[in-house]
């Protein structure tokens, strides 16, 4: 289990993300929602390590990520919201050396590239450099290479970003196989229709602020509204945005 | 030998050697790279051109020393010495600049290799290693022959393995002081906010570029041993580090007079200070600019009057935004470096 205790991230002293908690357990899938700015790729990049938290604890089974970051890194993987990646590599060389720096057998680690290149339909492309991919193919191994060690924790900050219709579905149904072969799944997105299908849990953000933590089907019932989008709406959206489009419409209009 | 580099290289550590093999290359140029590009061949064609450089020279220096005796002559001596020295720190200075934004993890290092189990210091120790050792490449085949050639007319037979010592001992320390100065300016440019850093440091870079080129081509000629004794060129060779190290390479080869040895003492010092400057510069690094990289942004939008205009504004056309006067100033850079880097490759292939 994933368990974060009253995180805060403060950036020259504005709080990005303020004492948030919530727990991630082990064989479901977390969503973890809010708008642009609310702190939700703040709060995967202190999971991952990538950034210190100002204060606060995380802890992965039972144990604070910061006891030995190596071993907790050995098991996580992390799809993050930048598509970085070294783009003079071919995919097949950048996943190579993702399998090297994690201490992969080589040949097992070759197959397993390979028959993930290939399952994810970019065995064609696997020795053209990566500076020529579309941003999809880019996410595509920014996946593999999050899941090529099998971890224990998978991160996915907007994993879906560039994905075609039916790579997505793949994604949508590889989260959820993870989940049930025992995997904590984090799950990031502004995709609220594909979350609802995929997450049991929501976690909600809202300008730093943790708003809700708790099952989809118990929102439902206790806020009394038959979607995520319209919970979502309730709790994370400010603006009226019916009326701003139509402001939108009327000024272009114009 | 072959054999025995190899069973060494694996004692290193994994990571060590996949970051290190990553980083070797794009310290030269990140687009003519792949994980399977040939390593040893495009070092061993950049080491060629060196070596044919530097063998024209120290076959040169042989024959003119053997054919005219009056090349024996000490001040003929002193020049060459000090243009060999020169040369060298020209070299290592050019290729420190080329490299200049390979030293660092940057932001896309950071964000690829933090995720990893790797340990920051490792991905820190593989940068700075892969850079100095396409300097230390550089700096034994650039003076493979021409310094051999030179103990052998200093010193002899004789003489030859004394000279031959001070002779790498100094060409090293004048490379690790200029690397470890340029290392420190960066180091110490990193503590700024980050975006101040971004713009400063292409700034710096084509400043090091124009420093180092125009004292090699515009520095005084004060290498004959009357220019050295006078009193009113003490100034300038305070400024002058390829005359520190000329004098110390003199004193360690056991050739130098008394009146040299407060050049000597400013080599001893500058390499002291730049070998400490560099550490502190590496260990800030690590404690401080490697988290700073990924929490501060690169850049940000642009705003009238943050700093000074680059460019001019033609028209009614928006100022340039701090990241095109950014990219300009590196696109700037990078073609300076590049066409020096060409100009040297043909100078070679004409010779």
């Amino acid at each position: 289990m994933l368990e974060l205790r009253s995180v805060s991230k403060h950036f020259a002293g504005i709080p990005a993300v303020d004492r948030v908690s919530f727990s991630a357990p082990a064989g479901e899938v977390t969503g973890y929602l809010g708008p642009n700015g609310s702190g939700k790729t703040t709060t995967m990049k202190m999971i991952t390590g990538l950034i210190e938290r100002t204060s606060g604890e995380i802890l992965f089974q039972g144990k604070s990520i910061d006891d030995d970051p190596m071993a907790y890194k050995r098991r996580m993987g992390y799809v993050p919201e930048e598509p970085y990646l070294y783009n003079h590599l071919s995919g097949f060389e950048y996943l190579t050396m993702v399998a090297q720096l994690r201490g992969l057998p080589v040949r097992a680690a070759s197959d397993q590239i390979d028959g993930l290149l290939h399952l994810l339909s970019l065995h064609g492309d696997r020795h053209a450099s990566i500076a020529g991919y579309s941003k999809g193919m880019r996410q595509k191994v920014l996946i593999a290479a999050a899941l090529l060690h099998n971890p224990e924790l998978i991160l996915l900050d907007e994993p879906f970003s560039g994905l075609d219709v039916a790579s997505s579905l793949v994604l949508r149904s590889l989260i959820q196989e993870l989940a049930h072969r025992g995997k904590v799944v984090l799950f990031s997105s502004h995709e609220l229709d594909t979350v609802e299908r995929v997450s049991t849990r929501v976690v909600i953000l809202h300008h730093g602020k943790l708003v809700a933590d708790d099952s989809i089907a118990r929102l439902r019932s206790l806020m009394e509204l038959p979607t995520l989008e319209a919970i979502f709406s309730q709790l994370a959206v400010e603006q009226d945005t019916q009326s701003m489009a139509r402001q939108i419409a009327d000024l272009i209009h114009a | 030998m072959r054999r025995t580099i190899e069973r060494l290289v694996r004692r290193l550590p994994l990571q060590f050697r996949v970051l290190y093999r990553q980083f070797l290359l794009r310290v030269i140029d990140l687009e003519s790279l792949s994980i399977q590009a040939d390593i040893p061949g495009f070092l061993g064609q950049f080491a060629g051109i060196l070596i044919m450089y530097s063998a024209i020279q120290g076959l040169g220096l042989l024959m003119g020393f053997a054919i005219d005796e009056r090349l024996r002559l000490l001040s003929t001596i002193w020049s060459v010495e000090q243009r060999l020295i020169s040369t060298m720190m020209l070299v290592a200075g050019l290729i420190t600049v080329a490299s200049w934004d390979n030293i660092f993890p940057d932001r896309r290092d950071a964000m690829i290799l933090s995720p990893l189990p790797v340990r920051p210091r490792v991905v820190l120790i593989a940068k700075v290693v892969a850079s100095a050792a396409v300097l230390g490449l550089a700096v034994v085949s650039l003076n493979f022959a021409s310094g051999t050639a030179l103990a052998l007319i200093l010193g002899g037979i004789p003489h030859f393995l004394r000279i031959t010592a001070a002779y790498w001992f100094t060409v090293i320390a004048a490379s690790v002081f200029l690397y470890g100065l340029l290392l420190a300016v960066q180091g110490i440019t990193a503590l700024l906010p980050r975006r101040l850093f971004l713009r400063l440091s292409a700034i710096l870079q084509i400043a090091a570029f124009g420093v180092l080129v125009s004292a090699y081509f515009l520095e005084p000629k004060l290498n004959t041993p009357a220019a050295l004794a006078l009193a009113k060129n003490h100034q300038a060779l305070e400024w002058l580090p390829d005359y520190w190290f000329f004098a110390l390479f003199n004193q360690l080869a056991g050739s130098s007079p008394p009146t040299f040895a407060w050049l000597a003492t400013r080599a001893w010092i500058g390499f002291g200070a730049s070998v400490i400057a560099a550490a502190s510069s590496l260990l800030l690094c690590y404690l401080h600019t490697m988290r700073k990289t990924i929490e501060e942004p690169d850049l940000v939008p642009a705003t009238r009057g943050d700093c000074v205009f680059w460019f001019p504004v033609a028209g009614a056309q928006p100022p340039a935004s701090p990241r095109s006067r950014l990219l300009s100033l590196d696109c700037l850079s990078h073609r300076a470096l590049v066409a020096a880097q060409r100009l040297v490759c043909r100078i070679a292939a004409v010779t």
